[in-house]
């Protein structure tokens, strides 16, 4: 039953993918639309789907990598759904939904055997390190959405290009403005996500910190965005830089995350 | 009933002849009572403005309405002759009239396609011909209808959508910058035509502040009395760089004024905060390299002008989307036209009749099983006799009336009367507020 509606829900992101990418060149608004509810019909699916899987094995399903990016995919679109509701801005659909398919492609593919949940992942201290730490993930993977959409548009704006992408995107005001706002949200994310990590580790293993690459990387990721934010606030790092360092920041994010599940 | 429509615009005349023929409005109404008088001529409405003049009208003979509502334009003006105006005319009839309405009232028609103003301008010339009681059933129903096509192009097509002027590209790229403007600061260097244009679309969207810097101290000052700004002399132009989001730049200089360096201390005194430079004077004032500076936006009027070449070209691509909700519109209308003849409507009311004569002969007969076949056959000559005699009188009435004035009328409530459609007329325009929109820099 789970593995079915796991097919059905990738199948919902892929469609709405895919309109969304017409969307993206064709400017039909209709397109946007049924795009934005096959998500939200995906992202119901997808709710359902992960309280199933913490029923059948009693912890979140977060354990694995491929979990971990399911989560984020999830948690994706449900940012979408909310801008969506908020700002009706279709174009981060084109954006953000490509991203939740790619991210919750190989749990579908490869999902996790049906074997015994370590007692080490049902800890409530598990839970909330890795919750808070998928949704700080979540606010960077926005920024870096919106600081690509920045440049984009900053580009065509640049070079006098105005093509029909440039219609659809918002003003560089708004995209900087959402840039700000989501990393100021995902970095208290990330920060709780880390000291739970760490409470969480001296649980299992007797101590806080052991230099793992995985700490290393997550403390690396977590002055890059204070460092951001610091410039923010005091050097005038906004517009074009503030983009360009929240991509950066997400490609750190990234390499965090691959070592986050070992 | 027949339909026709007569005209010139812009294509077809010059302005030497537009404007002889032009209707002023204190006129509209005598004109109007003039057009009405006219022998066959049931109802008409006159649609003026500076780049089209057309006649609507519902006539009893086609032929001959063309050739009383020419006469009436020759009219129009004593120094017009037939032979001056006819090259110029162009007439059309039945559908095609109703067509070239759709697309006059939809802006497809227009000199620059999409523009708004036509829409009220059409609204204006009904309502005037509405008050003079020159327009009936018919034309009421094809203009309504029309401006609430145009009201559908309006909205399912982008023929509206993009700025087709020089200052008004400029003003919709601001917004792509800044997003709201009403947070925005405006600096005028110079105070050009275009640029005082700019600036006032800027504040009439909500634009904060507006600082003009020019070399002439009272137009400076006049234009800041005006926007409720400062006004500098032009040494002021670089430092006011620092709090001004849309610079507008338009002087009679032969130099650059604006220079690499000092908008690169601009924007690290701005903190990296965006500025959108329009450099609108020739030779230009603003160092083109500037554009290169992160953050910095810098378009010369053949940048804008390029926009707006553009933007006509989309606006041109979405009018042939809008002409597939032209047919559709029009079908229906030519629908609910037929509908008027008063044949079918004749034919639909026996045929009416007939089954319901039929539907109750049959009730009669299967209750009634007792009953002779000479006593059915009484029945139903009875029955004949019954429907026959009751429309006859409005058979007679509507055939009479047909062909006057108010025989649409007639055959109208004859086919509500009696349920005759079941395809219903089309429904009156919802009044909605127009979507914002290009402001015209044309007189109308």
């Amino acid at each position: 039953m789970l593995p079915l509606l796991a097919k059905g829900v990738l199948a919902a992101y892929f469609l709405a993918t895919l309109f969304f990418l017409i969307y993206l060149v064709s400017q039909r608004r209709s397109l946007a639309v049924v795009s934005v509810w096959i998500t939200a019909l995906g992202w119901i699916g997808h709710t359902l789907l992960l309280i199933g899987q913490t029923m059948t094995t009693g912890a979140l399903p977060l354990a694995t990598m491929e979990q971990g990016m399911a989560f984020v995919a999830w948690a994706l679109a449900l940012a979408l759904l909310a801008f969506e509701l908020r700002y009706r801005l279709h174009v981060l659909g084109s954006f953000i939904l490509p991203l939740s398919f790619l991210l919750l492609l190989p749990s579908v593919v490869m999902p996790a055997g049906a074997g015994q949940t370590p007692a080490l992942f049902t800890s409530a201290w598990f839970g909330i390190h890795a919750v808070f730490s998928l949704l700080g993930f979540v606010s960077f993977a926005v920024a870096f959405i919106v600081g690509l959409m920045y440049l984009a548009q900053n580009r065509m704006l640049k070079t006098k290009r105005l093509n029909t992408m440039y219609e659809q995107l918002p003003s560089l005001e708004l995209l900087d403005e959402m840039n700000r706002g989501a990393i100021l949200i995902g970095f208290p994310l990330l920060t709780i996500g880390m000291l739970s990590g760490a409470i969480w580790s001296g649980q299992i293993k007797g101590v806080i910190w052991s230099w793992t690459p995985k700490q290393m990387l997550t403390l690396m990721t977590w002055f890059f965005y204070l460092l951001i934010l610091h410039g923010r606030m005091n050097f005038g790092w906004r517009a074009k830089r503030a983009a360009s360092l929240a991509i950066i920041g997400f490609i750190i994010v990234g390499v965090t995350f691959l070592f986050a599940f070992r | 009933m027949n339909i026709i429509l007569v005209g010139l615009n812009h294509d077809t005349a010059p302005v030497e002849v537009r404007e002889r023929l032009a209707v002023v409005e204190k006129q509209l109404g005598d004109a109007l009572a003039r057009l009405r008088a006219l022998p066959g001529v049931q109802e008409g409405l006159i649609l003026s403005t500076c780049n089209r003049v057309e006649v609507c009208a519902v006539v009893q003979e086609t032929d001959e309405g063309f050739a009383r509502v020419r006469q009436f334009l020759v009219g129009l003006h004593p120094s017009l002759t037939e032979q001056e105006l006819a090259p110029h005319l162009y007439s059309y009839a039945a559908a095609d009239a109703i067509r070239h309405l759709f697309r006059v009232a939809s802006s497809l028609d227009s000199m620059v396609v999409g523009e708004p103003q036509i829409l009220g301008q059409l609204k204006d010339a009904f309502e005037t011909a509405m008050a003079h009681r020159t327009t009936g059933l018919v034309l009421n129903k094809i203009v309504s209808r029309a401006l609430s096509v145009a009201k559908r192009v309006r909205t399912e097509t982008k023929i509206a959508e993009n700025a087709v002027s020089v200052s008004f590209a400029g003003v919709q790229l601001a917004k792509k910058i800044f997003g709201r403007l009403e947070e925005t600061s405006v600096l005028l260097i110079g105070a050009g035509e275009m640029a005082e244009l700019a600036a006032r679309h800027l504040v009439a969207l909500g634009a904060r502040r507006v600082v003009i810097c020019s070399r002439h101290q009272e137009r400076a000052a006049r234009l800041a009395g005006e926007f409720h700004g400062q006004a500098y002399g032009l040494e002021q132009a670089v430092p006011q760089m620092e709090l001004s989001d849309i610079v507008l730049c338009s002087t009679g200089a032969t130099h650059y004024l604006v220079q690499y360096e000092d908008v690169k201390r601009v924007i690290q005194l701005r903190r990296n905060r965006p500025i959108f430079l329009i450099d609108l004077s020739v030779p230009r004032n603003i160092e083109p390299r500037i554009n290169e500076i992160d953050n910095v936006f810098l378009y010369n009027i053949d940048d804008l002008h390029l926009v707006v070449e553009a933007n006509r070209r989309e606006r041109a691509k979405e009018a042939e989307r809008a002409e597939p909700i032209i047919d559709a519109e029009l079908e229906a209308t030519v629908r609910w036209l037929k509908s008027l003849d008063v044949v079918p409507t004749i034919v639909a009311l026996r045929e009416k009749a007939a089954a319901i004569r039929q539907a109750e002969m049959e009730r009669l007969t299967a209750r009634l099983k007792t009953l002779s076949p000479e006593q059915i056959e009484a029945i139903e000559r009875f029955a004949d006799s019954l429907v026959n005699k009751l429309l006859h009188a409005p058979f007679t009435a509507l055939k009479q009336e047909a062909d006057s004035a108010n025989g649409s009328l007639y055959i109208e409530a004859t086919r509500r009367l009696f349920q005759l459609d079941l395809s219903k007329p089309p429904a009156q325009a919802a009044e909605e507020p127009p979507p914002q929109s290009e402001p015209s820099e044309r007189k109308p």
